[in-house]
């Protein structure tokens, strides 16, 4: 493996250790830094123009959503180097652990953990078996890496279809900035799985 | 779930309905801002964490939320637990996330009178009304959030008070219930019209009223999946889980009846659903397969087992594999099929996975007045 991309990795997976503790999520399990890493990543086009800064993490299909073999590894990396504690099959960050992330990254998975803190760290897992990427790739049955660096991957082509849907039907919608948009439409899955 | 937002009406009327809200929303620009993202999730966080009944406000300026100590959370948890935390309905916070006011509101919290009162205070501070039910609506600059657009906090609370899927034992216990209800067990067997029109294709000499007596315990072709899909819908209407689409199980588990995953998508749970009893053939004019306790001891019963194995193997953290039996035998009377099995059955391989595995007491299922 590329020692590079497992650099960016271990700088991710860190960040995210470190930023949950902000919510009160003193500890986060592996399966939820998969899952907001894969929606850090399939998210990223439709609030930026540039190439997917995570193009490095390959995402498969499994049973508990998507998962990247480099994220596991990872977390071994870090544990083993005492930067991760585990605790009753959790993982905590160390105090004072190195992250070197630069701001657009760190803003990114930020806003991805904000997002995701208003459900609970438990329904993460939803909104990822829920994302269309991955349920085209279950519907399918596609064996394939998902496709989630493409900015016309199946997630941001329905995002920019919810975004369509508001500017059509409201009198005026310039104030409604991307992320609000994102925020709208995690509440809109929520509503989905909750009305089940 | 429906993603298809494009040419949807229903969806656009529905937005059409919520624009003030949304409006509201989006033009409010404070709480778009991280500071108050993450204050206002560590609240959500602590709310989760502990089981309280009461209604507290906690009042703080917009300048000490944008200046939030670092790792401000166990403080805040402090504060909250502190007995004045507790003790007061109504609490300032500064920035270090000490109490610096605590007050006693006599009117009752969730009143209008109550309302009008937070809304004032939230032209100085940002109010977070900490309600029962791990519910928070907060003021700012004079108006109220809290609903979302597109859920209610009553549609939240239904979803919140679902089981966790730990108790699935108790949805068991309230399933037999459920099964004893016309419309519920009715739709398993055949009609009385079927019954009648039966009699006439065996050319049966018993007159009419007793040969649907004799035979109102024939269950429908290929009752496996009526079976199924009741409980599966009862089940997921109650339980806090996620029921995982054929599509999604792996190819050697195409044929798991159920499965589940928990809220938060760690442990697996399967539910193989079987029956006893005796069918109408395919062709509706003669009687078609039975099943009998033969065929759940051992082979059912294996093969639950067995599944236990082989997710093991894939390193599934599978938890618990139940054997629904749902019986329709003209004997009521019957012991429970699967009555005190042990490993003893089971192929040496399985054995030490027995242990996961919970046979239902059976799921009785009588046509005691045939529709």
């Amino acid at each position: 493996m590329n020692n590079k991309f497992l650099y960016d990795a271990n700088s991710d997976i860190l960040f995210i250790a470190h930023n949950v503790k902000h919510i009160g999520w003193v500890t986060i399990k592996e399966q939820s830094i998969q899952r907001i890493i894969y929606l850090s990543k399939v998210l990223y086009s439709f609030t930026h123009d540039d190439e997917n800064i995570f193009d490095y993490y390959h995402f498969s299909k499994t049973l508990h959503g998507p998962y990247a073999v480099i994220i596991r590894d990872s977390i071994s990396f870090l544990k083993s180097n005492k930067f991760l504690n585990f605790i009753e099959g959790s993982i905590e960050a160390v105090k004072d652990s190195p992250i070197t992330l630069d701001s657009t990254k760190s803003g990114w998975l930020q806003a991805i953990i904000l997002i995701l803190g208003k459900y609970g760290e438990n329904r993460i897992f939803g909104f990822t078996i829920n994302d269309p990427l991955y349920k085209e790739a279950v519907d399918t049955n596609s064996q394939k890496e998902l496709d989630a660096s493409s900015p016309e991957n199946t997630t941001i082509q329905v995002l920019n279809d919810f975004k369509i849907a508001f500017e059509e039907t409201l009198n005026t919608t310039a104030q409604i900035s991307k992320e609000e948009y994102l925020d709208l439409y995690f509440e809109y899955v929520f509503s989905q799985i909750i009305s089940n | 779930m429906n993603f298809n937002f494009k040419r949807n009406s229903a969806f656009k009327d529905l937005i059409k309905a919520k624009e003030t809200e949304i409006m509201k929303r989006t033009f409010n620009s404070f709480q778009e801002t991280n500071e108050f993202k993450v204050f206002h999730n560590a609240l959500l966080t602590y709310l989760n964490s502990r089981e309280r009944q009461d209604i507290k406000a906690l009042l703080i300026t917009k300048e000490h939320v944008e200046n939030l100590i670092p790792n401000f959370y166990p403080k805040l948890q402090s504060a909250l637990d502190s007995d004045i935390g507790i003790q007061y309905n109504s609490l300032i916070l500064d920035s270090n996330m000490d109490i610096v006011e605590h007050e006693m509101i006599s009117q009752k919290s969730d009143s209008n009178e109550a309302r009008k009162l937070y809304a004032e205070l939230s032209k100085d501070y940002l109010v977070f009304l900490l309600l029962p039910k791990k519910v928070i609506k907060y003021f700012i600059d004079g108006d109220d959030f809290g609903d979302s657009i597109f859920f209610t906090i009553d549609d939240y609370i239904s979803y919140d008070e679902k089981m966790p899927i730990q108790r699935i034992n108790e949805l068991f216990i309230e399933y037999r219930q459920h099964l004893t209800v016309r419309n519920t067990y009715c739709k398993f067997f055949i009609s009385k019209s079927h019954l009648k029109s039966l009699r006439a294709d065996m050319k049966d000499s018993l007159d009419e009223k007793k040969f649907i007596e004799k035979y109102k315990y024939l269950l429908q072709n290929k009752p496996e999946d009526l079976f199924r899909e009741d409980l599966r819908l009862f089940l997921s209407g109650k339980l806090k889980a996620n029921f995982l689409a054929k599509e999604l199980i792996l190819e050697n588990f195409k044929r798991l009846d159920i499965v589940m995953l928990d809220e938060s998508g760690n442990d697996f749970y399967l539910i193989e659903v079987k029956w006893v009893g005796t069918s109408i053939h395919g062709d509706g004019k003669k009687i078609g397969t039975s099943y009998d306790e033969l065929d759940i001891t051992p082979a059912a019963i294996k093969q639950s087992v067995s599944y236990i194995n082989q997710l093991s193997a894939e390193r599934k953290n599978i938890k618990i594999a139940y054997l629904a039996v749902f019986d329709a035998r003209e004997d009521q009377s019957q012991r429970d099929t699967g009555f005190d099995i042990n490993e003893d059955i089971l192929d040496m391989r399985d054995r030490k996975f027995f242990n996961q595995f919970r046979k239902i007491g059976d799921f009785k299922v009588k046509n005691s007045h045939p529709n």
